[in-house]
Parts: C-alpha cells; structure tokens; sequence
C-alpha cells in the first residue's frame, strides 16, 4: 500500500539530504585529518627515535674514539715499519751479495727486484765469467734457485746475460 | 538530529473526527509496537463545524493540554485527514518528467477537473510503475490553507507533525497489520468497517485503495448492496478475491448469504488490537471498547517516521 504523506516533505527531505551530505562531507574531513595528523605524529615520532640512536651511536664512537689505545695503532704500524725495514736489510744484504762476487771482467748494468724475485742484466768478456759468478752466487745462502735465462753476444765480442735469481722465502 | 541515532522512534497518531479527538501514542519496537496511549476525548461544541475544524485556537488549546499532560512535548505527529476533504486520482505522465513537472501537471489535472477550484494545494504523489510508454502516478491533493492550519495547530500544542495521512489509508494499514494480510499483484481486496456510528466500504489492490464509501450505521445490508453495486458498476472487469469484515458477526451473517459476496477468501476479524503489545499505561477494558475507532489513528502512527 502506498504511504502518501500530504505533509509538504520534500524541501524538508532535501534539506536533510543536504545536511546529510555535509556531515558526512565534514567527518570525512575531519577522520581524513585525523589521520594525516596520526601519521605525521608517528613518523616525527620516528624520527626523534631515530635522531636520539643516531645520537647515541655518534656519542659510543666518540667515545670508542678517545678510549681506544694509541698504542694498539703505534703497534701495528710499528711492526710495519719494521717489516719493511727487515725487508731493506735484506735487500741490502742481497745486494752486497750480487756486488761482491762479481767475475773482474763482468758488469751488472741493470737490476730488477720484484715479487721476491731478482732479475739481473749485465755484460762480460766471457761465459766463464759469467758462469763463476752464477756458483759464487748459489754458493751464498739466500736464494733458493739462480738461473741464466738469456745470453747474447754483443759486439767486440761482449756478451750480454740475463740472469734470473729466486729469493728464499 | 544527531548523526548517528539510537533512539526508539515513537510516533503519536492523532484524529480530529466525529466531534471527538483521538490520540494514539506508539512505539516502534524491532519486529511489532508498543500502544504506550491511547485517548478518545469529546471535542465541546463550536471547534468543528461541518466535519472541518473551525475554531484552531481552542483545539490548539486543547492538544496542548493533553500534551502537557502526558509530557509529548517535542514527539513526531501523523495526523489523519478525512478521505471526504482529499481529492485521489491515478494518472499517466510522461516517463521523462521530473519532480516539479509531475506536480505541476498533477496541479494541471485537478485545476481541469475541478474548474472553481482556485486555492492553493498541497500534494503527494507516489510513482506505481514506470516504462517506457509512460509513468502512472498516484497522487492525494487538499486544500493547502485548511492542511496548513491543521499542521500549525498541532505544532503549537507542543508536536512536530511529520505526516499528514489521509484515514482510510492508515485504516487499511492497520487492518493489513491486524490480519496480518498482504494481496498479490493483480489481487483485490474488500474491508467493511463496522462501528455504531458509520460503516465504511474499502475496496484495493496491492498498491492503492480503488473505491471507497462510508454511510450511517442505518438499514446496513441494502446500504452495503447500494455500495458494493456501486463498485462492481465502477470497477466491472476486477474480481474481488479476498473480504475482510470488522462489526457485529449478525451483519457480517448477512453479507456472508448476499449473492453479491464472490470472494473467495473472506475473514472476520474480531480482535483488532491483538497484534500490538499493549502498554500497562493502556486500560484493557478501555481498548475493547474502543478499539474501532481508534484503528485509524493506530494505522497513521504505524507510519515510518521520516528521518528528516
């Protein structure tokens, strides 16, 4: 059955529908901001949390950086100097090695040190020179192999030789 | 009106009719009602004149005092009008019409109808179907002065009316509710009311009442014949499926052996109030007696109270 209502309703319905959409519009807004404002919160939230790690993270390596013992740093760079120091006496013995045995008519004209590894260019008047001076050399502790690689005769009848010699390790 | 309401709608009925008031206090509980009051009061001599109401201020008075009375201030009110002083018509319009349109060709057509009719009207209208071809409307008109002094004179008692229905709508929902009937597309209905004072002849479908006629409580069987003559004569190609009877069980005898009684279905109801819980503010003895002339103003404070 149909309800007529002879009430003059309908400006009062759109009215309320008007209202309707306004409130509706306006909680909307509001939760919208609510929201916004719960999430700005909590992200600044957040953020303070992690200023305040970052703070106390630059505080713990300060202070790791005034606790901690030069000593350990002099240590180790100590050690290293000395290494490297040992490395340049033995160089230096390897090297009164190589001049102090030399055949007299035999020059050594380049030396190359790498890797632990000596690579020695030089001239002689003969192979025989150059043969003593190789066993002079084996005969001093220091080398685990010495060995010609290359020999060339050069004019005037020098030769030129390319000797190879492996430290110890 | 807050957003979100909790609140139990309560709807006040109120009927100004046969020099009597009738007031009707109910609330609307999940699945029935509760009748929390219901008042029938004498209306003393010179407030209605003719069957209208003449003088609005002491009738104002009047609902004010029962209001006060019964602390109503500020409740939702349908009030009933008589079907004598509503004018009910169906029409087909155009599909494409707007609000406004429909008013205006709504206006157009009782202006036609009625060619001395010069007043201000207030109206409503219901859409029933709609295709293609057209809309038919069903619409309800009255004069706007009388309704609008009729609202003002409620409202100034202290009620915010919200509906204005017209009584042999609410009567016919409050029966459907008390018999707890509903018709089928197609189907017709009959309901004769029965009181001391009148007997009313309701004809209707599912959507809108088709025929009605009220007479004086004399010679009822050859008045009811005129009448249901009257509809048949009316309404010839519609067969009456189902009757629905409210008076003394010797009338409803009669009409039960009346050649002109082809429904199939027919009921007499005995108790109209049984569906409704009844208040313990409500005299039982009160509402047995009374029970006929207040189904009306029961029926337009069953009304759904708007929103708005």
């Amino acid at each position: 059955m149909v309800a007529l209502n002879l009430f003059p309703w309908r400006p009062y319905a759109r009215a309320y529908e008007r209202k309707r959409f306004i409130e509706t519009c306006a909680i909307s807004l509001c939760l919208a901001i609510l929201l916004n404002m719960f999430i700005h919160l909590f992200l600044i939230k957040q953020r303070n949390e992690a200023a305040k790690r970052m703070t106390h993270l630059q505080q713990l390596v300060q202070a790791g950086q005034t606790t901690m013992p030069p000593e350990t740093v002099n240590i180790d760079v100590t050690s290293f100097m000395q290494e490297v120091h040992h490395e340049q006496i033995a160089m230096q013995q390897q090297l009164q090695i190589f001049s102090q045995n030399l055949a007299p008519d035999l020059c050594l004209t380049e030396i190359n040190y790498l890797d632990h590894q000596w690579k020695m260019t030089g001239i002689a008047h003969s192979l025989v020179s150059i043969n003593s001076t190789i066993n002079q050399w084996n005969k001093r502790k220091g080398f685990s192999k010495i060995a010609l690689q290359q020999l060339q005769m050069q004019n005037q009848g020098v030769l030129q030789f390319h000797v190879y010699a492996q430290k110890d390790e | 009106m807050p957003f979100f309401s909790l609140k139990t709608s309560c709807c006040i009925g109120l009927e100004v009719q046969a020099h009597e008031i009738r007031f009707i206090q109910l609330k609307k509980l999940k699945r029935t009602y509760r009748l929390e009051q219901a008042i029938r009061e004498q209306i003393p001599a010179g407030i209605l004149l003719e069957g209208k109401i003449s003088d609005w201020q002491r009738l104002s008075s009047m609902m004010a005092e029962w209001v006060r009375l019964l602390n109503w201030q500020g409740l939702q009110a349908a009030i009933l009008l008589p079907s004598s002083l509503v004018r009910m018509q169906q029409i087909q319009v155009s599909a494409a019409l707007k609000d406004q349109a429909i008013e205006n060709e709504i206006e157009a057509q009782v202006r036609r109808d009625l060619p001395g009719m010069h007043e201000a009207l207030s109206m409503d209208y219901t859409v029933l179907s709609r295709d293609a071809n057209g809309a038919d409307i069903f619409f309800s008109v009255t004069r706007q002065d009388y309704l609008a002094k009729y609202i003002d004179c409620v409202n100034a008692a202290g009620l915010r009316v919200k509906i204005a229905d017209i009584d042999i709508y609410a009567l016919t929902r409050f029966m459907q509710a008390a018999l707890s009937l509903s018709l089928q597309q197609g189907e017709i209905g009959a309901m004769t009311f029965v009181t001391k004072e009148m007997t009313r002849l309701i004809i209707f479908n599912r959507d809108v009442i088709i025929f009605h006629h009220d007479w004086n409580a004399t010679d009822f069987l050859t008045q009811w014949r005129a009448a249901m003559q009257l509809a048949m004569s009316t309404f010839a190609t519609q067969v009456i499926q189902h009757f629905y009877y409210y008076g003394p069980s010797a009338y409803f005898d009669m009409i039960m052996n009346d050649a002109l009684m082809t429904a199939a279905h027919t009921e007499h109801c005995t108790k109209l109030f049984d569906f409704l819980q009844i208040g313990s503010m409500v005299d039982a003895a009160f509402m047995t007696e009374n029970a006929p002339y207040l189904a009306a103003v029961c029926g337009a404070a069953m009304r759904e109270v708007p929103k708005w």
